[in-house]
């Protein structure tokens, strides 16, 4: 239908869904699409999306099951971690309400900490999940990689600003194997990356690497990533003097602002 | 980087399916070799007979125009524009074709330029990016076998 032409101008959008009961039904999942949280600390204008306020008034509102793309944002630079503190029971109600999620991005996951209860954190999400994104997680490369595997139909990666994460591993983390083989076909992006260990255990754990599409901004391992894709790779990104560059890797989570309400 | 270190990281000699290799405008650096060294070197590792798109992404900077962040919270189509910054620009782009020249010479490509722009900007961004191809065509400036196509994709 011609409303879907309207995705990213929400004015139109919220004047369609004003119009009558069925160009409501159909501009309503367009208008709750994306949902964006953040720590709160921007500025007093950015308040509205402080963590969980976002969940909470879409959960009462019923229009959880919409969301297809949820980023959380915290400042990257202030060292503030998303920890299991961050879903206590009342939000743990709203994140499983997710029921159609496809996109997630989550900055500063502290995936260690999760590590007891990830399954009931994330597992309701992985029949939809297509697309994760990571911004400068922490954890070892096994529970990384225990993370992804929860999610089976996973297409697209991306990791930003990732920590190396090649030191010795426990025996617990040593004992994680992960749950399921994403296909991984669709796009990687990495943006200052330097977890090779973690694209070995990718390649060692998923029998190899199946991306079509790359994006590479300052990543230490492209040559073993393009051998890996060698078969299937088809779309090539660099960015090699781009002061910009790093910008323009981050515009699917541009895209995610415009789309918010 | 040299040429030998750069194709140890980014060796496409194995690659059997690449279609296309994107880039920025912004990568495209005319007052240095590193842009054109860059390309060339990884074009000329490209052994697979497929034919091959190089897309470079022009945005909203590339012509010119900056949106200001403050009007555009309040009115969609404020921008500011700078008519210093714009010509500097339009000689920018023209000397990257000298550089897409060298680059054809490692590997044959289709060149496509990509605005990737504000739609109130992507008329003007289309205009000016086709106005830039025929005048290295007439000046015989354009050595792909074919002539570069120019697409937009712009968000409100």
């Amino acid at each position: 239908m011609i409303i879907a032409y309207f995705i990213y101008d929400k004015r139109a959008l919220i004047a369609c869904s004003m119009t009558c009961y069925l160009w409501y039904i159909v501009a309503v999942p367009h208008l709750h699409y994306s949902l964006t949280t953040e720590d709160g600390c921007y500025s007093w204008d950015r308040m509205r999306y402080e963590w969980p306020t976002p969940l909470q008034k879409s959960y009462d509102l019923g229009l959880l099951p919409l969301v297809k793309r949820l980023q959380i944002r915290l400042g990257l630079w202030r060292n503030i971690k998303f920890t299991p503190e961050w879903i206590d029971r009342r939000t743990l109600r709203y994140f499983t309400a997710l029921t159609n999620l496809q996109e997630l991005g989550i900055d500063n996951l502290q995936l260690s900490r999760f590590m007891p209860n990830i399954q009931q954190c994330f597992g309701h999400l992985s029949p939809t999940l297509r697309f994760l994104a990571l911004g400068e997680p922490t954890g070892s490369c096994r529970q990384i990689l225990y993370f992804i595997g929860i999610f089976p139909n996973l297409q697209d990666l991306k990791f930003h600003r990732s920590l190396p994460t090649d030191g010795p591993e426990s025996t617990a983390d040593a004992a994680l194997v992960p749950l399921s083989v994403p296909p991984l076909r669709g796009r990687l992006t990495l943006a200052h990356f330097a977890g090779e260990g973690l694209v070995r255990d990718m390649i060692t754990y998923f029998g190899g690497l199946r991306f079509r599409s790359m994006d590479l901004f300052e990543v230490g391992c492209a040559r073993l990533l393009l051998y890996e894709c060698r078969k299937t790779l088809e779309t090539l990104r660099l960015y090699p003097n781009d002061p910009y560059g790093e910008e323009f890797l981050g515009r699917r989570e541009e895209d995610t602002q415009v789309r918010d309400l | 980087m040299d040429s030998h270190t750069l194709l140890q990281h980014f060796d496409l000699s194995r690659n059997t399916s690449l279609r296309t290799l994107e880039t920025t405008a912004g990568s495209i650096d005319h007052t240095s070799d590193t842009a054109s060294d860059f390309f060339v070197t990884i074009l000329s590792s490209v052994t697979s007979p497929v034919p091959l798109d190089f897309v470079v992404i022009y945005r909203d900077g590339d012509f010119g125009f900056f949106s200001n962040p403050s009007i555009f919270d309040s009115e969609p189509d404020g921008y500011l524009y700078a008519l210093d910054q714009m010509n500097d620009r339009a000689l920018l782009r023209q000397k990257q074709f000298g550089v897409f020249r060298e680059m054809h010479g490692a590997r044959n490509f289709r060149l496509v330029l990509c605005a990737d722009v504000l739609d109130s900007v992507v008329r003007h961004a289309t205009k000016t990016l086709e106005c830039l191809v025929e005048t290295e065509e007439a000046k015989g400036g354009l050595v792909h076998r074919y002539k570069p196509l120019i697409i937009s994709v712009s968000a409100l």
